[in-house]
């Protein structure tokens, strides 16, 4: 024992008693660290027992090192023998195992099993870095603890960015769960403020256990329960489960919502309805989160979740409102609800159903007028009419299911009503969308010319809401074609149809032709040649088109024509987008895209044979980014080709159809479905005077029938060559050319708004 | 030219394109009559069948002409007219001759300096025409004019290239009167 009077502000004393020897490495005590017990000099008021203990310890000379550092550690900081600021004893200080950069950061494993790693970060250790690496995708867990100051811990990716934190205040421990796919990561641990303290760092990552609680087919789809309040499902997809189904039932129609999160890989979602169709879907890139909203009428549908590359755990979040319903139109002609009825489109959103089912709209021309009339939106079956002053229908559009209804008419000026009514017990949200632009000069419709001929001049510049563009001088020659209908005058505006695509069902387009070639469409998801569906649409290798041909050759990427007779689609595709590069003709739209879809091959005789599947042909185009859809042919009459054309149509994909040579009084099949979608298009010859093959528009005003150069166009054929071909094959790309010129300019112009501006800005003929 | 036949294990017989010339070796003599039965056939198909290639190199072409509606169609009820053959005139210029348009009268093209040959189609509308190596331009005779529907990009008529030892098979076709 000491003697009480021991003069304890002598320092070298105090040196003398705390100054244990270093425990160096090999020490035996299961780790590296060199421990050099501290005590700071601010000491005061020594406790005498304190002082006796350490001297022993001392004189002991210190037989058991690790005991002796051991209970210096374990000395408390406050009490009656420490006082003074920021005193303490016993702590390992100078360990630095793990590296204060990410260059120089600490390899570590990290496992099933957990490891730890103990060590410091105070004011002269402010960052410490451990490395490591996963093989395979993992849940990832670390545990920092056994901190006595404030410290906190960053796990970040291989580039050193934050992917998450743990920031508890003071000595509470910190902790980051984290699904992680295989990979290089960090971890950081540091001192908040000025902080010093030791730590113990405790990582593990158990490798994902793919979970697989969805069906994998739609006849084993997982039912669940999609209501007002969102529920949530985890799963787990990839290279062993491809697909995940569930499946759901909506008593009521309601506003859909979905939502895909959680994901470290590429997967994508599909809505499906009860037959297993597409709704829609969400396919962003990469980890995106994916999300689907749609008005749902009652009934069963599934959702499709599957890997685009990749494996990955997903959240599936699923919510159903239940629709309100609407009813701002009146019920009856007296209580009509009076709308504006102009050149630009205004919209109106309401409903129908078994207790609304009918909704009235009235509305006043000043002038004649091409009256066009849209109804979108629906989820059941909802039909419209078009009434005059007096209640009588003057046109209606009833189109089966949830197919989107259209109206186009020359009317004088007056009253008339609008009528939107469900078909049968159908309840449905609606949006009527209407126009009317003034008929300008001329008298409008006629049943030979219909709306005149195509001027891309003023359709172009109507579809950006500008004055019609200037004369510009006509190029003349082989060109008289694009003169006609006006197109350098978009050129000369910058309007080439860039970025839209058109695409030509026909025989084949030569699409190695030297005025072709760098306006062929290319399928940008598709990795030619590799035998593979990289982009899952269905067909493989669709690297510039489709080829819908049966028999040898046929259902396969080669789009080219196959015989010396098949010169048509190259032609037809030649006056829609040849290049603008001084060798043989520019086309209408010559920065546009041509997908080719060979429908057909050509025998001997020069008939269509081995042909293929129209309506199957237009679906492709729509659903593979077509904007339009150029149709020199004529085809037999379907339901599958009218609800094929509805599709493109409530796609806004705009079909322009050949009207026929048989010098008839109206447009054959598939033409004449313009009196709903897309366009019909006669022939006139260089005078403007329609061409004696062509048939006429008939008498039908609701028929968006309209006239193009078809006399002697000068266009490509196979082989590097160009020829004159007559017909109204020849008129229709001239008219796909001037929609690809406006939806260039205006990408956001609906399937209506194209059918109004290109007939109200037709120059009547004759 | 001469072709060469080569019949049974121990004969050979050469012919000439106009029967000119022929080399006898050595024949049994139970082979004869079979021989010049042989011989009487070919050198009748040599004289009769323009397409009977005894040349080594030149084009074998066919006129046709479509007329009428000739959209494309899957509605049986109307098929398309078929490809008539046409025999007329066929008239050859070397290298490539600047278009004038579909129709080139005659007047102006017998005058051209190119113009090599002019040869006949069938019935059938088939014709033959041995040329050397070399780029040619080929068209039909309708009446007074020259026909040709197809060009080249620089504008001018479209062409057939001849190889050695190739014969290029090419179809005109008329398409005045077609409507697509």
């Amino acid at each position: 024992m000491l003697d009480q009077s021991f003069n304890l502000s002598d320092s070298n004393v105090l040196d003398d008693i705390f100054q244990l020897p270093t425990l160096g490495v090999g020490s035996g005590l299961g780790r590296s660290d060199l421990i050099t017990p501290f005590v700071r000099k601010s000491l005061q008021g020594l406790d005498s027992d304190f002082l006796s203990n350490s001297l022993e310890e001392y004189q002991l000379e210190l037989k058991n090192r690790w005991q002796s550092s051991e209970s210096l550690s374990s000395w408390p900081q406050d009490g009656d023998f420490l006082t003074g600021q920021s005193s303490f004893v016993g702590l390992p200080s100078s360990v630095d195992l793990a590296g204060n950069t990410l260059a120089t950061a600490r390899a570590i494993t990290v496992g099933s099993s957990t490891t730890s790693y103990t060590d410091w970060v105070g004011s002269t250790d402010t960052n410490n870095y451990y490395c490591f690496s996963l093989a395979n995708s993992g849940n990832f867990n670390l545990g920092l603890t056994g901190m006595t100051a404030d410290a906190d811990v960053l796990l970040l990716n291989s580039s050193g960015s934050v992917i998450a934190s743990s920031t508890n205040g003071g000595t509470a421990s910190e902790s980051i769960t984290s699904q992680l796919s295989a990979g290089t990561y960090y971890i950081r641990v540091y001192p908040y403020q000025s902080a010093n303290t030791n730590y113990n760092l405790a990582v593990s990552a158990a490798p994902l256990a793919p979970v697989d609680l969805a069906g994998n087919t739609l006849a084993t789809a997982r039912a669940i329960t999609v209501g007002s309040s969102t529920t949530s499902y985890t799963d787990w997809v990839g290279s062993t489960d491809t697909n995940d189904y569930y499946c759901f039932t909506l008593a009521n129609s309601g506003n859909f919502n979905l939502g895909l999160t959680g994901m470290t890989a590429d997967a994508d979602v599909q809505l499906l309805n009860s037959s297993g169709s597409v709704i829609a879907s969400s396919v962003r890139a990469g980890t995106a989160s994916e999300s689907i909203t749609s008005q749902l009428s009652a009934g069963t549908y599934y959702i499709r979740v599957y890997p685009y590359s990749g494996n990955t755990n997903y959240n599936l979040a699923v919510s159903a409102a239940p629709l309100a319903p609407v009813d701002l139109a009146g019920n009856t002609l007296a209580t009509a609800r009076a709308i504006t009825v102009g050149s630009s489109t205004t919209s109106y959103t309401d409903w129908v159903g078994s207790t609304d089912t009918n909704d009235y709209y009235r509305f006043s021309l000043a002038n004649s007028s091409n009256f066009n009339l849209s109804l979108t939106g629906m989820t059941a079956d909802g039909d419209v009419q078009l009434l005059n002053s007096g209640g009588s229908v003057i046109a209606s559009s009833t189109n089966g299911g949830t197919a989107s209804e259209s109206i186009t008419s020359q009317l004088s000026a007056g009253t008339y009503y609008i009528r939107v009514y469900p078909y049968q017990s159908a309840n449905t949200n609606y949006n009527l969308a209407v126009s009317a632009t003034s008929g300008g000069g001329g008298t409008g419709f006629n049943s030979t010319y219909g709306y005149g001929l195509v001027n891309a001049a003023a359709a172009v510049a109507q579809a950006i809401s500008q004055p019609t563009f200037a004369d510009v001088p006509n190029l003349g020659g082989n060109n008289w074609g694009n003169d006609m209908v006006n197109a350098p005058e978009a050129w000369a505006r910058g309007y080439t149809g860039q970025g839209v695509t058109v695409a030509v069902i026909d025989d084949g387009v030569d699409i190695l032709h030297q005025d072709l070639s760098n306006n062929i469409w290319r399928n940008t998801r598709e990795i030619a040649g590799n035998g593979i569906d990289d982009d899952r649409n269905g067909y493989v290798d669709d690297i510039h088109g489709w080829n819908f041909t049966t028999g040898f050759g046929g259902n396969s990427g080669n789009v080219r024509p196959e015989s010396a007779l098949s010169t048509h689609g190259t032609h037809v595709a030649g006056t829609i987008a040849a290049s603008n590069n001084g060798i043989g003709i520019t086309g209408v739209a010559y920065n546009s895209r041509i997908m080719a879809l060979k429908i057909a091959n050509t025998d001997s005789n020069n008939n269509w044979i081995n042909t293929g599947n129209l309506a199957q042909a237009i679906r492709y185009a729509v659903d593979n980014g077509a904007r339009v859809i150029n149709m020199s042919l004529r085809w037999s009459d379907s339901t599958a080709l009218r609800d094929a054309l509805a599709y493109a149509a409530s796609r806004n994909v705009i079909t322009v159809s050949a009207a026929g040579n048989s010098s008839g009084s109206s447009p054959g099949t598939p033409a004449y479905y313009a009196t709903q979608y897309g366009f019909s298009v006669g022939a006139v010859d260089s005078s403007r005077t329609i061409a004696s093959f062509s048939n006429r528009a008939g008498t039908n005003s609701s028929m968006q029938h309209v006239m193009a150069p078809g006399v002697n166009v000068y266009s490509t054929v196979p082989g590097n060559g160009y020829a004159s071909y007559s017909g109204t094959s020849m008129a229709a790309p001239h008219v796909a050319g001037v929609v690809a010129l406006m939806l260039g300019a205006n990408p956001n112009l609906t399937h209506a708004q194209v059918r109004s501006i290109l007939t109200s800005s037709a120059v009547r003929l004759p | 030219m001469l072709k060469k036949v080569s019949v049974g294990f121990c004969t050979r017989l050469f012919f000439s394109q106009n029967n000119s010339q022929i080399a006898k070796t050595m024949i049994y003599p139970n082979f004869r009559w079979f021989l010049s039965l042989t011989i009487i056939l070919v050198t009748m198909m040599s004289f009769t069948d323009p397409n009977f290639s005894q040349s080594k190199q030149g084009i074998s072409g066919t006129i046709l002409r479509l007329s009428g509606d000739q959209m494309p169609t899957i509605d049986t009820t109307s098929l398309r007219t078929k490809p008539e053959p046409i025999k007329t005139t066929v008239w050859i210029f070397s290298g490539r001759i600047p278009a004038q348009g579909t129709n080139w009268s005659v007047a102006q093209a017998q005058k051209h300096p190119h113009l090599i040959k002019q040869i006949s189609s069938d019935s059938q509308g088939n014709f033959f025409v041995e040329l050397p190596s070399g780029e040619y331009t080929l068209l039909a005779q309708y009446d007074d004019n020259l026909y040709l529907n197809n060009f080249l990009g620089d504008g001018s008529y479209g062409t057939v290239q001849v190889t050695n030892g190739q014969i290029v098979n090419i179809q005109l076709i008329n398409t005045e009167k077609a409507y697509f």
